[in-house]
Parts: structure tokens; C-alpha cells; sequence
């Protein structure tokens, strides 16, 4: 297996003078960009070219991770050659949130699952339920891992797109499932945030939009927590992302991020869903704890991994993550590369969401948190 | 001291290297920028750590002040306690269901169990344990003692919860005051009880739909409590209440909350029974209705009772026809009905013909099944609207109402009914094995508006049931005034009988008695009464009702009395004090169980000599029961009070008997005297008689002798003594005197 990571930044262009010479059918592009590139997509479609047999995967982010830098208005590239793993490319496009589900079954049902070992998934980040979108994907069996994540609009959450036929397309999931016995995909999902002040009730929802909480209107609750950042909304919101669980004797608690606001409703709109009659609570970010959970992420992943084989990490963290650690941010990504094995090459996104099973099991769509994809042959 | 990890990141972003040359100005201007956006996001985190935090605890400060509240409302304390580490808390809610007691207490689980009742406390530390064990909550109830009061009953309900190493150490819970709810819960229990008791009960809600009934009331009914309940207790009624009985009902339980009375319901076997049925309504603290509880005797047995009662009370138990007393309530109806209807109507008085007669010869069996068989028979005669009564004995009354409205229609109607009960009664009747007749005699008596006194209806339907026998029985007779005149007249005679005793309008007059050679040897003493305003009235008129109404005793004493008082005073005179004084004894008078005792004690009060008075009997009065007619008159005898038999040979006299009787006299009947010159049958009976008498030992006086003539035939025929008018009429005492001092 042969990795090669590089950047693309405005001013400086290609951080490689040219592109690594691996295009194959059993090549993976990865491309994390930030959104911008939608009305300038030719460095995309000039890199794209450049690997016409391989599969490529990659969206619009809310900052493009490479190494340990977080950067802006840049791309973040890694192209991954498999040596004894097969590659199946598989898409669908979705023109608004209530087909998420069907999409995650069409994908599904497009990756034969003789042999197969792990799907990475990225998606569109505002015309899809993250929640509905794993959901539909629970059809793949539940020994595949599946991981991946939602594309982002920096913090303006008006447009995202992923990259499908060498261009930026709004409104489409991609996949990319991966075959062979040395195939491994590990993952680890990690917060970091800690509940705070009462727990309420969730008394009125629709699928991802939350109306009220103990039957009072859950954007005025948000309001009067932000007090003068109110005008923020939405992105200020991140900073108050929401812990949900179903009731209180269930211990799985699930975090979801604001993608926007209805000021009419009163309500506000969740990446995935804040089904009625769980229970909720306001989340806070605690700096050491964010970094901690990157690091517990980290760790996760390198369970039964072969630490001297090349290794590709792939990191889907969290708009709200950036935005909470602002100036901070690649303390994250730092402190991750440490926990992980030398020479592995980092790439990622700050996404509107990742895809991750929970601890074990089938995937969950979780916000807010720290998600560590690691591809690997041995 | 080296750089912050951020400013050298920032440093490096600008493109500065440590170590390498200082930036230029416009590494320095991007720096600057990173630095201050750093400085905003550090200003606006800590703006939000403080807002939310602020925020965060008012809002959990909120949350338990309302749940404190709450607590206190619901009266709930909550406590934890770590039982490894022996600490703990409790809320101040769990003051005043633990008492006083524990606020002298550092709360831990063994305060805590200090606080339960001694009994209660092992069970408790047991489910402690058990939950601890299994990770399972449980709920427990237990007893809190109080100071000289009783204890109060705590409910808990616990949860074990596990410490950061997951283990059950700890306990936490809320403990509530549930002493009401358990008093409350023994009061059901007693309820429960007192409603399966022996009365039948059934609880309605206020649509009378039936919630529940006990034991009792399935077993009186008939019906399970499946097949009630759900229904109204309409499904119970008789039909013999009307509307009208039930809106009354409910009229009073609407007013008093309350009724009570008889009631007939409805077994599910179609059964009518009667019950004594109490309904209540159950009503909440502000008056409200909520139930309606009906509890039920059954009084079958008391109306059977009533009933039996009631029919000995109003009905003849030989023919189950109503008696007098029941008579004489429908007849009261009927006069009121009449009175206010104008409908007239009849009363019938049936006595039958030689009833006497069958029953002294067929047995009184025979006589009472004839008896059932008319009143059978004369029911089939009438309405069912009608009365047929049994007076007693063979008499029956038959009340007809609302027959006309004139006296004509009425009549007709009455005597097509009479016509119709003489049909029926005279045809054969078949009592036992015996085949026999009889025929009634009926008296009738219409009544209308102005004649509504019950006794005299009575009367006059029995007075004309007389004519009916009069007239050869076996008929129909109707009452007219003119029986009524000759009734009215008795009565009245009656009356005037009681102030003559009163008042002494009696008198004595003597007949005197003698023998062939005109010799004086007594008088017969005859009663008069001397009627103030109408003169002397007759023995004939007035003995006879004395006789039926009784004063014949009275009077007869006062004869006595009168005599003995004459035979005292003669005895103080030569030329008196040999005669014997004759008198007549009635048959009521001899009869009386004291007349021995009597006669003595007027004999010795008077100071008499009983020798010279003779007690006059008639052969009818010594028939009835000859044995004791013996007695009397030989303790009479033996006190020495002569005998002699009047009207001797009118009557049927057995001469064995007649030997048996302690006589001194035989008094012909002047019926033979009469016709003794010219009638030779007559003087072969007189010449008997004197044989008889002669031979047995007996003196022998004839009466009503008047003529010369007479008195020789009797003379011929060995008579001695005499009286009649031939020798003097009877006359008052001074006349009586007179006579005899003029020899």
C-alpha cells in the first residue's frame, strides 16, 4: 500500500510539483476542500484528471486537516494506492433531507458485501439527516465498519457539496466500499464535551428540527445562552451543541450540532435527529477535554492495527470543534498525530458531522465529535 | 521562558521560524490579527464559561426549589446513604414523617433505621439487602413510633445506586407519610366487610347504574353480579309500584338524601317478594352526589307473619271470608263511596234454614263443610267487587255496592243477586260421603245517601232476614220501616226496663192459694210494673225481653228479696205467719252457677224460715241439663226450700226424672182447669196427674181455677188446693192483707 499526501493553497498552489504517479483501479483519491472551491473548481478537476482509473472521494469542509495543520481555502489531498484490496465506487444523489434514508439504502444495496471490509462515506452536508442517512445505511452488514462524513460550508452552512465526476456537485452521497482479507479499517470517536445545567425534555421535534424543550421554544433557550453572540446563530450556536438520549435509564448519549435556525418556528435545526420525548441537555466545551477526546479517538483506532505498516488517518471532526477552539484547533490534531504510529499521514475535515459505528456494532451519526478513520494492508 | 505553544503556532503560520530572522511587517500585521482573534475567542469563552454557568445554576436552582416544593407538597422526603462509607443526608421533608427524633440524628442508614419501628426494621434491612444484591429498586411500607401517639405508617421507595467503581454501596429513596391512606385503607376493610354481611346490598352511581352488589344480594335475587351489574335496578321491579310510588321515593332522596319502605321486587325466578329497602345517597364533602347505596331485608317472613296476622284479624278462618270487623270496614268504604257517588247499594243477611238442625245430627265436621261450600257458592253469586262476610255461626252478610243510582234500580239489582244466592244455596251439596240440602233465608236493606248508619243496616237487613223466616224461610225478604216501629218500640222498653229496676216501679201482688175448705195456706207472688206515665204494664210484655237482655236476674233477686222481706213480716202475725209464698224462677235465674249460694244468702239475711218459700220451676227449665238441675235443687232442698213444678203437663217431663226431683208440688196448668167441666179429656189428665202425684208423695194445686164449678170437678178428682180468680185476682200487698183479715 502506497500513500502520498499533499496541499493546495491560493497563493503558493501545489505543495508537490507533481502529482505522486499511483493512479489505478485500486487507487483512492481523497480530497477535503474548502467550499469556496465550488465557483473555482480547477485545481479540482486538474487533480482529478490526473487519477482518471481511481476512486475518488471528497467535499467541502469548514477547514481542510493536513498533518497537524488546519488550514482554510486550501484542498487536502491523499491518494492511497491498495496492493491487495479491491475498491467499489458507488453514489446517489439526494435533493433534500427526507431521502436521506433512501440514499443510505441505495448505497447500501450497491456494495456487494462479499468481502467486504469497511465503507468510507462522504455526503452532502445540508441536503442530508445525517441520522436518516445511517440509518438507511444500517442495510450493510454489521461487521463492516462504516465511517465517513458530512461536507461543510466553513460556518456559513449555506452550501456544500461533494466531489463527484471530477467536479463539486451539490445534493449527492459518494462511497467507496473496500474488499480483501489485508484490507483493515479501524476507527475511534471521541467528544470531549461535557453536559451542563438541567436536563429537559425534547416535547416537541420533527425528525431534526427541535422546537421546544419542556414545552418552551428551544431557540429562545439558545438565545438567552449566548446573550450578546445571539446574533451568531447559527454558528454560534455550536458552541452549545445538544446531548440527547432516549431516556434515563439509557446511557447512550448522542451529540447533535445546529445547522440552522427558523426564526419564525422558533426552532432550530439539528444535523441529525432530536426525536420527541428524549431527553436533552446543553453541552459545553471544555478545551483539555476536546483535545483528550481527539487523543482517546487516536487511541481507539489503533486497536489491532499492525503499527509497521503504512497507515492512512483519516480525521472528521467537527465545525463546532473549530469553532470552540478557534485559535486552538490544531492542538487536536497534534495531539492525535502523537497517539498515532510514526510515519502515519493525516488528512481530514471539519465537517457538518461524521459517520462512526458507536463503540462497537453498526455506525451511528454522531456531532460535535472527534472521528478517526485509519486504512491500512498488512 | 519560552513561548506559549499558540503564539509559536501562530508564528509559524506567518512563516516566521524560531531562531530566524524577525518577521516583516506583514508577517507582523498577520500576527497581530491571529493574536487579537485569539484575545476576542478567549473574551467570548469566557463570556459564555460565565453566562452559562450563571444561567445553568439558576436554572438547577429552580429545578430543586420546584422540586423541594414539590416534595413538601407530596410530603415525600428524599435521603441517600453511602452504607460503606456510613454517611449520608435526608431532606428536611424527612423531618416531619421521622418526627422530631432525627434531627437529632448525623443522617446515615443506620439513623435512618433507628427511625423504623423495632418489628418493622429487620424486613426492611432484608430488602435492603436483596436490592443491593440484585441491583433492583423495591418499595416498602413500615411503621414510625411516636411519642405517646400511634404510629405512623411511612411508605419508602428505595433505588440502590453504585458508586464510580460500579458497585451497590448506596441507597437512595423518598419515604412519604401514608398513616391517612392506611386508615383509610383499614376503614375499606371494615367496609368491605360490613357490605358482605348478611343484608343485601348494591351501590349505584348517580344514573342508578349498578357498580357492585355483595353476597347477599346475589343470593336474595337470584342474579350473579355479572349478570347486575352494568344495569339499572329497573331490571328488580314488581310492576306493583306505580310511577308514582318511585318519584316519591326519589322525592325524598333528593330532599333528605334518604328513603326507606317496603318494596316488591322481582326474583330472577319471576318470584315477587317483598323487601325493606333503605336507599342512601353518598355524597362528597361539598354536597355532591356521588353514589346511591341501597341495602335490603328481605321480610318475606314478617309479611307472611302480617299476613297470617291480618287474616286471623279480618278474615273468618273457617271460610276465609272477612269477618265482622273487615265487614264493617268495607262497609264504612262503601257508605263514603256511596255518599260521595250517589251509587247505591244493598246488604244482604243469609242465615240458613235448619243449620241448627245438621249440625246437631251430622256433626259440627259436616256442619263446617257446609259452611265452606256456601261461602263458596255465594262468592260465585256476586262481583268480585262485592263482600261476602261471615258473621259467625250460619250467618253471612253480602255488601253489594254501586248498584244504582235510584232506589227502584237498586232494589231490582239486589234482589236479581238475592234470587241468584237462594238458587245457588238450595241446590244439594255433597259434604264428605253425605248428600244433603239446604235452603237460605235472605233479609235485604238497601242503603243510599241518607241512610248510612252501619248498625242500623245491619239490623235492618237482620230483621227482614226474620220476616224472611217468618214468612216460611227459604225467601227473600226486604226491610220495611214498619219491622223496624215494633223494633224501635223494644228498645225503647229496654230502656225503660233498666230505670224501672232503678228506680222501683216494682211491685209485688199475691195471689192467694187454698185449699177445699177456702183456707188460706199461701199466695203465689206475681210481679207488676207500675209504669209511671203508661200505667201496669204485662209480665207477658216485659219478662220475655228481661229474659233476652239479662235483667231478668236483677229482677229475679229483687223478687226474692221482696218476698223474703213479706215472709218476715207475716211471720210476726198469727194470721199470716203460716202461709208459704210461692215464686217463679226463671230459667236464666235457676241456672246461674251461684243461685244455691244466692237463695241461701237472701234466706239468712232475712232471717226467713225456708219452709214457707216455694220456688215455682217450669218443666223447659228442668230439661237442659237435668243433672245439675238435680243438684241445685236438692242443696236447695236440704237448706229446706220447697219446690213446686208450674204449668205441670204442658210439657214433654220424663216421669224418670221427675222421681229423681225433689218437688213438694205439681201445679196444673190452667189450661186444663179451664176446660175441666166439659172436656173429658182434660179431666182424665187432671185425674192422672193428682194419681201421679198422690203416689209419689206430692201435694197437687191446680191454677186458674174461676169457676165454682171447676173447683168441684177438681175437688172430685182429689185436687186439695187451688188458685185462681174463683178465690181472688192478685192483688197488691195492703188488698192482699185486707182479704185475709176479712176471712
Amino acid at each position: 500500500m502506497l500513500i502520498s499526501t499533499f496541499t493546495f493553497h491560493a497563493g503558493p498552489g501545489w505543495s508537490v510539483d507533481t502529482f505522486p504517479d499511483m493512479d489505478s483501479e485500486q487507487t483512492l483519491l481523497l480530497i477535503f476542500a474548502a467550499p469556496e472551491f465550488f465557483d473555482n473548481p480547477a485545481p479540482i478537476t486538474t487533480l482529478c484528471n490526473a487519477y482518471p482509473k481511481s476512486k475518488i472521494l471528497g467535499c467541502s469542509t469548514a477547514g481542510e486537516i493536513a498533518g497537524s495543520q488546519v488550514s482554510d481555502a486550501s484542498l487536502s489531498v491523499a491518494v492511497v494506492k491498495f496492493e491487495q484490496s479491491s475498491l467499489v465506487f458507488t453514489s446517489t444523489t439526494v435533493a433534500s433531507p427526507e431521502d436521506s434514508y433512501a440514499a443510505g439504502e441505495y448505497l447500501a444495496s450497491q456494495l456487494p458485501t462479499d468481502g467486504l471490509r469497511g465503507v468510507f462515506v462522504l455526503a452532502d452536508g445540508l441536503k442530508i439527516n445525517g441520522s436518516q442517512l445511517v440509518s438507511g445505511l444500517g442495510h450493510i452488514p454489521t461487521h463492516v465498519p462504516v465511517t465517513g462524513g458530512l461536507a461543510a460550508d466553513g460556518a456559513n452552512f449555506q452550501r456544500t457539496w461533494v466531489i463527484h465526476g471530477g467536479k463539486p456537485v451539490i445534493g449527492m452521497v459518494t462511497a467507496v466500499g473496500f474488499y480483501g482479507e489485508k484490507f483493515h479499517l479501524t476507527h475511534g470517536a471521541r467528544g470531549g464535551w461535557e453536559a451542563f445545567g438541567p436536563e429537559r425534555k425534547i416535547t416537541r421535534s420533527k425528525n431534526n428540527i427541535l422546537y421546544e424543550l419542556d414545552g418552551k421554544p428551544a431557540l429562545a433557550l439558545y438565545k438567552e445562552y449566548l446573550g450578546d453572540l445571539a446574533s451568531g446563530l447559527p454558528s454560534a450556536g455550536l458552541k452549545f451543541p445538544l446531548s440527547i438520549r432516549e431516556g434515563s435509564d439509557d446511557h447512550k448519549y448522542l451529540i447533535r450540532t445546529i445547522l440552522g435556525v427558523d426564526e419564525e418556528q422558533q426552532s432550530l435545526i439539528f444535523a441529525g435527529d432530536v426525536p420527541e420525548n428524549f431527553l436533552a441537555k446543553l453541552m459545553r466545551a471544555n478545551f483539555d477535554k476536546l483535545v483528550d477526546g481527539a487523543i482517546e479517538s487516536a487511541k481507539l483506532s489503533q486497536q489491532n492495527v499492525d503499527t509497521h505498516s503504512p497507515m492512512l488517518a483519516v480525521a472528521a471532526s467537527c465545525v463546532g470543534r473549530r469553532l470552540v477552539l478557534g485559535e486552538h484547533v490544531e492542538d487536536e490534531t497534534e495531539a492525535m498525530l502523537k497517539y498515532l504510529p510514526e510515519g502515519t499521514q493525516l488528512v481530514g475535515l471539519y465537517g457538518y458531522g461524521g459517520i462512526s459505528p458507536y463503540s462497537t456494532g453498526s455506525c451511528d451519526f454522531h456531532n460535535q465529535t472527534m472521528m478517526l478513520t485509519t486504512f491500512e494492508e498488512f | 521562558m519560552p513561548l506559549h505553544a499558540l503564539l509559536l503556532r501562530q508564528l509559524r503560520k506567518i512563516g516566521w521560524n524560531e531562531g530566524g530572522p524577525p518577521p516583516s511587517p506583514e508577517q507582523w500585521q498577520a500576527l497581530l490579527q491571529r493574536v487579537s482573534h485569539a484575545y476576542t475567542e478567549a473574551d467570548q469563552e469566557r463570556y459564555l464559561l460565565n453566562r452559562s454557568q450563571e444561567l445553568a445554576s439558576r436554572e438547577t436552582e429552580e429545578i430543586c426549589l420546584r422540586l423541594s416544593d414539590a416534595q413538601r407538597i407530596a410530603g415525600l422526603g428524599n435521603w441517600m446513604f453511602d452504607l460503606q462509607l456510613g454517611n449520608g443526608q435526608w431532606s428536611d421533608g424527612c423531618i416531619p414523617i421521622f418526627g422530631s427524633f432525627c434531627t437529632s440524628l448525623k443522617p446515615s442508614y443506620a439513623a435512618f433505621l433507628e427511625c423504623i419501628h423495632p418489628v418493622d426494621r429487620k424486613k426492611f434491612v432484608t430488602a435492603v439487602n436483596l436490592a443491593l444484591a440484585t441491583g433492583t429498586s423495591f418499595e416498602i411500607e413500615f411503621r414510625v413510633p411516636e411519642k405517646n401517639k400511634t404510629n405512623r405508617w411511612v411508605l419508602a421507595k428505595v433505588h440502590p445506586v453504585s458508586d464510580s467503581h460500579r458497585a451497590l454501596t448506596r441507597i437512595q429513596g423518598t419515604v412519604m407519610d401514608i398513616t391517612q391512606r392506611k386508615q383509610i385503607e383499614t376503614d375499606l376493610s371494615i367496609a368491605a366487610t360490613a357490605f358482605e354481611s348478611q343484608e343485601s346490598m348494591m351501590i349505584t352511581d348517580t344514573r342508578g347504574v349498578i357498580l357492585r352488589v355483595n353476597h347477599a344480594f346475589t343470593e336474595a335475587s337470584g342474579y350473579t353480579a355479572e349478570e347486575v351489574v352494568g344495569k339499572t335496578p329497573a331490571m328488580l321491579r314488581s310492576e306493583r309500584h306505580d310511577p308514582a310510588f318511585y318519584a316519591a321515593m326519589w322525592e325524598s332522596i333528593n330532599r333528605t338524601g334518604s328513603w326507606h319502605g317496603e318494596v316488591w321486587n322481582r326474583h330472577k325466578n319471576g318470584e315477587i317478594f317483598p323487601k325493606w329497602l333503605t336507599i342512601s345517597a353518598v355524597k362528597r364533602d361539598d354536597g355532591t352526589v356521588t353514589h346511591y347505596v341501597g341495602s335490603h331485608i328481605d321480610i318475606s317472613e314478617r309479611k307472611n307473619a302480617e299476613e297470617k296476622i291480618n287474616n286471623l284479624a279480618f278474615y273468618d278462618p273457617l271460610t276465609h271470608l272477612p269477618n265482622r270487623r273487615l265487614l264493617y270496614d268495607r262497609l264504612e268504604h262503601a257508605l263514603a263511596y256511596c255518599a260521595r257517588s250517589g251509587r247505591e247499594g244493598a246488604l244482604l243477611f243469609i242465615d240458613l234454614d235448619n243449620f241448627k238442625t245438621l249440625n246437631d245430627t251430622l256433626g259440627h265436621s259436616i256442619g263446617d263443610l257446609l259452611l265452606q261450600q256456601v261461602a263458596h257458592r255465594l262468592l260465585s253469586c256476586v262481583r268480585e267487587s262485592d263482600t261476602v262476610a261471615r258473621l259467625g255461626g250460619d250467618e253471612f252478610v253480602v255488601l253489594l255496592e254501586d248498584l244504582g243510582g235510584h232506589a227502584t234500580e237498586t232494589a231490582t239489582q239486589a234482589e236479581a243477586v238475592g234470587e241468584k244466592i237462594i238458587t245457588a244455596l238450595s241446590q244439594p251439596y255433597q259434604l264428605a260421603t253425605i248428600k244433603c240440602h239446604s235452603t237460605p233465608s235472605i233479609g235485604a236493606t238497601l242503603f243510599d245517601r241518607n241512610h248510612q248508619q252501619m248498625d242500623r243496616l245491619l239490623k235492618q237487613a237482620d230483621i227482614a232476614m226474620y220476616q224472611a223466616k217468618k214468612a216460611g224461610r227459604h225467601t227473600l225478604r226486604f226491610f220495611n220501616p214498619k219491622m223496624q216501629e215494633s223494633v224501635d218500640a223494644r228498645a225503647a222498653l229496654e230502656d225503660e226496663l233498666r230505670t224501672a229496676l232503678d228506680q222501683q216501679q216494682f211491685q209485688l201482688y199475691y195471689q192467694i192459694q187454698v185449699d177445699s175448705a177456702h183456707r188460706p195456706l199461701g199466695a203465689e207472688a206475681l210481679i207488676r210494673w207500675i209504669h209511671p206515665e203508661r200505667g201496669p204494664i204485662s209480665p207477658a210484655q216485659f219478662i220475655p225481653l228481661a229474659e233476652e237482655n239479662g235483667l231478668i236476674l236483677p229482677i229475679g233477686q229483687w223478687v226474692l228479696d221482696t218476698a223474703c222481706i213479706q215472709l218476715k213480716a207475716w211471720e210476726q202475725h198469727p194470721l199470716t205467719c203460716d202461709l208459704t209464698l210461692s215464686l217463679n224462677v226463671s230459667a236464666k235465674q235457676f241456672h246461674q252457677a251461684d243461685f244455691v249460694t244466692r237463695v241461701h244468702e237472701t234466706v239468712q239475711r232475712h232471717g226467713i224460715n225456708p219452709a214457707r218459700l216455694k220456688l215455682e220451676l217450669t218443666e223447659s227449665m228442668l230439661a237442659a241439663d237435668i243433672e245439675e238441675t238435680i243438684d241445685c235443687m236438692n242443696a236447695l232442698n236440704k237448706l229446706g226450700i220447697m219446690f213446686s213444678l208450674d204449668d205441670f203437663g204442658t210439657g214433654y217431663s220424663s216421669l224418670q226424672y221427675l222421681k229423681r226431683l225433689p218437688l213438694n208440688q205439681l201445679k196444673i196448668d190452667q189450661s186444663f182447669v179451664k176446660d175441666i167441666a166439659i172436656d173429658r179429656d182434660d179431666k182424665a189428665i187432671v185425674n192422672t196427674i193428682i194419681a201421679m202425684a198422690n203416689s209419689m208423695g206430692i201435694d197437687v194445686i191446680a191454677e186458674g181455677v174461676e169457676t165454682e164449678e171447676q173447683r168441684q170437678q177438681l175437688i172430685s178428682s182429689n185436687c186439695t188446693y187451688f188458685q185462681g180468680y174463683l178465690f181472688s185476682k192478685p192483688i197488691p200487698i195492703e188488698l192482699f192483707e185486707a182479704y185475709l183479715s176479712k176471712g
